[in-house]
């Protein structure tokens, strides 16, 4: 059975992008628009990964993150955050908000993968 | 997008140094021109000038420019997305087409239930073999038969020589009994019963002449099949013999040649996969420059944000002056901005930047005219 993964970015483009690279690595893909889309789209679902932007409208990576936490399926799931972003500060936050990892975009496919690989079992 | 630029600059430089001028007491003359024109030919339109004193109108005029730059800015955006996301469609298919090439040239290395060419060489050369020991072990009971053959042939040869002696037994019965008629003769009356004795042991010998003459017949007949079954026996060991050879050394030949082929085709799936991945490598790379739309998109969205703030730090402007002048200075403004326009989608989108515009944006993409 395809592992399930969350793929959330307010740009189409870039999720397209991680979702064929996801795709290629055998994972069956769900996209989210923005955090709260997200959540509306992985209600009771299991899934086994998620990437996700930081700044998005309506509900940024952060605040998806903890959200998440919050459920059941998505206790233990690997969540990366895939962002512009390279602050410290704001790695802080991820990380205490239950982010597994923080890549900062552009992202290579081949090294998303290896991350990925890393981190589902 | 470098023509967008140019006009936004030339609008900030615009009202800049409108500003330093009102402090600083600088003649119009004075002004940069900001016409970064990037060797574009532009119409005969002029930027439109900023009054010598600070003027709301001109200010307020600005104001619909903004708003144009923006949506201007929006387009932008949204049309790098649309190329972005076809381009980004278009190596996702590259990718797929390579994996499945490979997988073709997989598919074929294996039938249909997953047995691979290697599996399948080696079962033809266990059944050949094994083909090939059960002639040779047919061959060799062959030769055992044909000895078998022989060995009767020897038994029917002592027959004869027991033929033999059964019939010099015969003729000395016969002599015995001739001998015995003659004494009983001469013994008269007294020899009759040596006669009766000496008759029987005649017959006797007849008897078995006859007998020995038949078993003689048939002895030669058997030997004759016998002869006959171990010369086909011999042939037929010699042709399988051959034709074990021939079909060994040719099966080694064509097993051969498949081998060769098999490890052509094993090596093209090597350097198709390998070319494959050389493929996904650079699809990688392409995919990461791609990602500066991304990046593009964020930077234009935050000055769009800007212009934004601008427009709302200067609105104040329009509602203190006249409409008629300012729209007469917004009019120089569409003018001039338009002029500027290379692209029928940039024109239309000045025009019609404080109404709808029409349909079909961007129908010019793509499209021919022979002249």
């Amino acid at each position: 059975m395809a592992k399930m993964a969350l793929v959330v970015d307010d740009s189409t483009s870039m999720r397209q992008m991680v979702a064929f690279t996801l795709q290629s690595a055998g994972f069956e893909v769900i996209e989210g628009s923005d955090g709260k889309d997200a959540l509306g789209k992985v209600n009771g679902k299991a899934v086994n990964l998620v990437v996700t932007d930081l700044n998005m409208p309506v509900m940024d990576g952060i605040t998806l993150i903890r959200e998440l936490r919050k459920l059941p399926n998505f206790k233990f799931t690997p969540i990366l955050m895939l962002t512009t972003e390279s602050q410290d500060s704001k790695k802080q936050e991820g990380k205490t908000a239950g982010a597994t990892g923080w890549l900062v975009k552009p992202f290579n496919p081949e090294q998303l993968l290896g991350v990925i690989a890393k981190v589902v079992h | 997008m470098s023509l967008f630029t140019s006009s936004f600059t030339d609008c900030l430089k615009s009202l800049i140094p409108r500003f330093r001028n009102e402090s600083a007491g600088y003649q119009d003359d004075d002004l940069p021109s900001g016409t970064a024109s990037h060797g574009r030919t532009h119409s005969m339109h002029e930027r439109p000038r900023l009054a010598r004193r600070a003027d709301p109108v001109e200010v307020a005029a600005t104001l619909p420019v903004l708003d144009s730059l923006s949506q201007q800015l929006r387009d932008t955006a949204s049309d790098l997305q649309q190329s972005v996301l076809e381009i980004s469609t278009g190596f996702g298919g590259i990718a797929a087409r390579a994996k499945e090439s490979v997988q073709l040239v997989r598919c074929g290395l294996e039938s249909g239930d997953g047995v691979s060419a290697d599996q399948t060489i080696s079962e033809i050369h266990h059944v050949i073999h094994g083909l090939l020991a059960a002639v040779k072990d047919s061959g060799q009971l062959s030769s055992r038969l044909s000895g078998r053959i022989q060995e009767l042939e020897e038994v029917l040869s002592r027959v004869d020589g027991s033929l033999r002696q059964v019939e010099k037994i015969e003729e000395e019965a016969r002599i015995v009994g001739h001998n015995g008629r003659l004494e009983a003769a001469r013994a008269g009356s007294h020899g009759d019963a040596f006669n009766v004795v000496a008759n029987e042991t005649k017959n006797l010998g007849v008897h078995a002449s006859e007998t020995s003459a038949s078993i003689r017949k048939l002895a030669g007949q058997l030997d004759t099949s016998l002869q006959s079954v171990s010369a086909d026996l011999q042939a037929r060991v010699l042709v399988d013999a051959e034709t074990a050879r021939t079909s060994s050394d040719r099966v080694t030949v064509l097993l051969d040649q498949l081998g060769r082929l098999h490890n052509g085709m094993t090596d093209s799936l090597h350097k198709t996969e390998s070319v494959s991945q050389s493929l996904t490598q650079e699809i990688g790379r392409s995919v990461m420059a791609l990602q500066f739309q991304d990046r593009v998109n964020q930077r234009i969205d935050h000055v769009i944000e800007a212009l934004q703030a601008l427009q709302e730090n200067l609105s104040p402007y329009s509602r203190a002056t006249s409409p008629e002048r300012t729209e007469a200075r917004v009019g120089d403004w569409r003018r001039w901005l338009e002029s500027r326009s290379t692209m029928k989608s940039e024109r239309e989108l000045i025009r019609f930047s404080n109404t709808a515009a029409p349909e079909g944006g961007n129908s010019d993409f793509g499209s021919v005219e022979l002249f």
